[in-house]
């Protein structure tokens, strides 16, 4: 999911393309069944679980729903409609209905403003709180590769055109399955195949190296970091 | 220019944070202290200003270099002692302790007029030397058919004498002359730097100072103008004397006081004197210049074998010095190392035996 494709796409969603909502739909029924399996914590299968039948129908009203101004990307928009949809659900099954729903049903917004803002309000909070947990994972997940963010802060490429050729380097690294496994495995950069398959000098890749780390893992763990890789202008994972 | 990124981390006063353009940055923490990890926040492009920083810097330094180098060129090293050549012209070299020429000048317009033509600036003082004699033979100050007078002075500062090599700066000036086949008088003779002070004030080489001061104490007339501008070789002729006596008498003069004395004396670093003959007349050993730290008996072994005068010459007759300028003009230049041993036997004729 491409952060800018993915916006227009919803644009022309929201306008009435309704084949390319049937595309967009069944594009990011992993990333549905994903959120759902995590939330259910087992393992779902379309067609036998309501939790995916809920999950892909909130999936859809958060097309509808969302707003670009709010900040907030889409993936990890849809994810929180997902979530706090799956929680209704829950809810209605437990037959606990007592308590509220802060989002409120599709058409009710209009005519509830202030039910509309708390919603926005939920958002937000919710929103920020994922992102600083994403932040502290990826921290984690770095430091497991021997990188910090102070690091990246030497490292990081200063020149528009570095940065980009890095970012090609780590996107064609997790493009190729051999080589992420061999990654992940030594925690290391296979910089030599790294070499070959991009014509990037080697010198640069070194450079570069912790760099390519950090965004590698940004990539190939795209659905675990939603805000921090939609905010990123990534390239789409291979 | 406004950037937008999430922070990532906050340490202290700054925060790390990542731009959408996938740029790290550690960026001053926004006021207010309610700015929590994960939270987008705006700041200010700080890119110009350790551009800025490190322009400055760079410029800075070159300004440094700039001054330093000038201040190098200029100042340092510094001159440790000056040794000046009349001709006619008339030049000052200073020179640094490490033997070379730190900068020449010409003390009269001749002087200016081969200064201008030479390039010593940097080199080794013979070679500078060297140099400025061959101009001088070039455009005609010095040649075969008159009298040729070669005075340096070397004025040494602080006492530092370990800067000039007496014998490779006479060869210097003897050298040239020796292929031009020249007949010339070279005269070595280290000064006081006060006399050189005096002179630099009465606007005359410290050579020709000297002169100028040995003469009134001799009672030969000759103007300061005259001193300045004339060449040496027709001064010497016009006023029948002997620069080379001139020199010496009053040297021994001061000589003449105790022989203790005289080797703590500073002058006794010694004079060089020499008359110098390119046709194979020269006395063996006639070349060999007093050395700076032979004492007054080794000085007078040596004037009796080599004939040549040496400072200090204390066992000079005075009464016979001016009739020696006399003979010394009327008998040709190579007679002047002579007059030591002559003096002694106290005739013509044992003068000319040298020959």
């Amino acid at each position: 999911m491409h952060p800018v494709q993915v916006e227009e796409d919803i644009r022309k969603i929201k306008e009435g393309d309704r084949l390319l909502r049937e595309d967009f739909l069944d594009n990011n029924k992993a990333f549905i069944h994903k959120i759902a399996c995590k939330f259910s914590r087992r393992y779902l299968e379309w067609g036998r679980d309501d939790e995916l039948a809920v999950a892909l129908v909130a999936f859809n009203e958060a097309i509808d729903r969302f707003r670009a101004d709010t900040g907030v990307p889409f993936p990890a928009y849809a994810r929180i409609v997902i979530m706090s949809r799956l929680t209704d659900h829950r809810r209605r099954e437990n037959r606990n209905t007592s308590v509220e729903v802060p989002l409120p049903q599709q058409g009710e917004e209009s005519n509830s403003a202030e039910f509309s803002k708390a919603w926005e309000v939920y958002l937000l909070e919710t929103a920020a709180r994922e992102r600083a947990e994403e932040i502290r994972e990826y921290e984690g997940l770095l430091r497991e590769y021997g990188v910090s963010f102070e690091d990246l802060v030497k490292c990081s490429p200063r020149h528009r055109d570095t940065r980009r050729s890095l970012i090609f380097a780590a996107a064609e690294l997790t493009k190729r399955e051999n080589l992420l496994k061999e990654f992940r495995a030594k925690k290391k950069l296979p910089l030599m195949e790294l070499e070959n398959c991009t014509g990037i000098s080697r010198k640069t890749l070194e450079r570069g190296r912790k760099y390519i780390i950090a965004i590698s893992l940004l990539i190939s763990r795209q659905n675990d970091f939603l805000h921090l890789s939609s905010y990123l202008k990534l390239p789409v994972e291979g | 220019m406004e950037e937008r990124g999430i922070v990532t981390k906050i340490k202290g006063k700054s925060c790390i944070v990542i731009t959408p353009e996938g740029e790290f940055k550690k960026v001053p923490l926004p006021g207010g202290g309610l700015t929590e990890i994960g939270q987008e926040i705006t700041f200010r492009e700080k890119r110009e200003v350790p551009y800025l920083r490190h322009f400055v810097l760079a410029a800075s330094m070159l300004l440094v270099f700039i001054l330093a180098g000038r201040f190098y060129s200029s100042q340092a090293p510094e001159a440790s002692a000056y040794m000046t050549i009349d001709i006619n012209p008339s030049i000052e070299l200073a020179v640094a302790s490490d033997g070379t020429v730190v900068s020449g000048s010409g003390l009269n317009s001749d002087g200016v007029a081969i200064i201008s033509k030479v390039k010593v600036k940097g080199r080794a003082l013979p070679e500078a030397v060297e140099l400025i004699i061959k101009q001088a033979i070039t455009d005609g100050y010095l040649s075969a058919g008159q009298d040729n007078v070669v005075l340096a002075t070397i004025t040494f500062d602080n006492g530092d004498d370990a800067a000039i090599d007496l014998e490779s700066v006479y060869g210097a000036i003897r050298e040239p002359m020796d292929t031009g086949g020249l007949d010339a008088e070279v005269i070595i003779t280290p000064v006081q730097p006060e006399v050189r002070r005096e002179a630099l004030k009465s606007g005359v080489s410290t050579g020709r100072f000297l002169l100028l001061q040995k003469s009134a104490e001799k009672s030969i007339e000759f103007s300061a103008g005259e001193v300045g501008t004339i060449n040496l070789g027709q001064l010497e002729k016009e006023k029948k004397f002997s620069i080379i006596h001139l020199l010496n008498d009053s040297e021994q003069g001061a000589d003449t006081g105790s022989t203790g004395e005289q080797e703590n004396m500073p002058d006794r670093r010694g004079i060089f004197v020499e008359r110098y003959n390119p046709s194979g007349k020269n006395i063996p050993g006639a070349d060999k210049k007093l050395d700076q730290e032979d004492n007054a008996a080794d000085n007078k072994k040596q004037d009796k074998d080599n004939g040549k005068i040496n400072m200090p010459g204390h066992d000079l007759n005075n009464g016979n010095k001016e009739k020696d300028s006399q003979r010394d003009e009327n008998s040709g230049k190579s007679k002047g190392r002579s007059n030591n041993k002559d003096d002694r036997s106290g005739g013509d004729q044992g003068r000319n035996g040298n020959h």
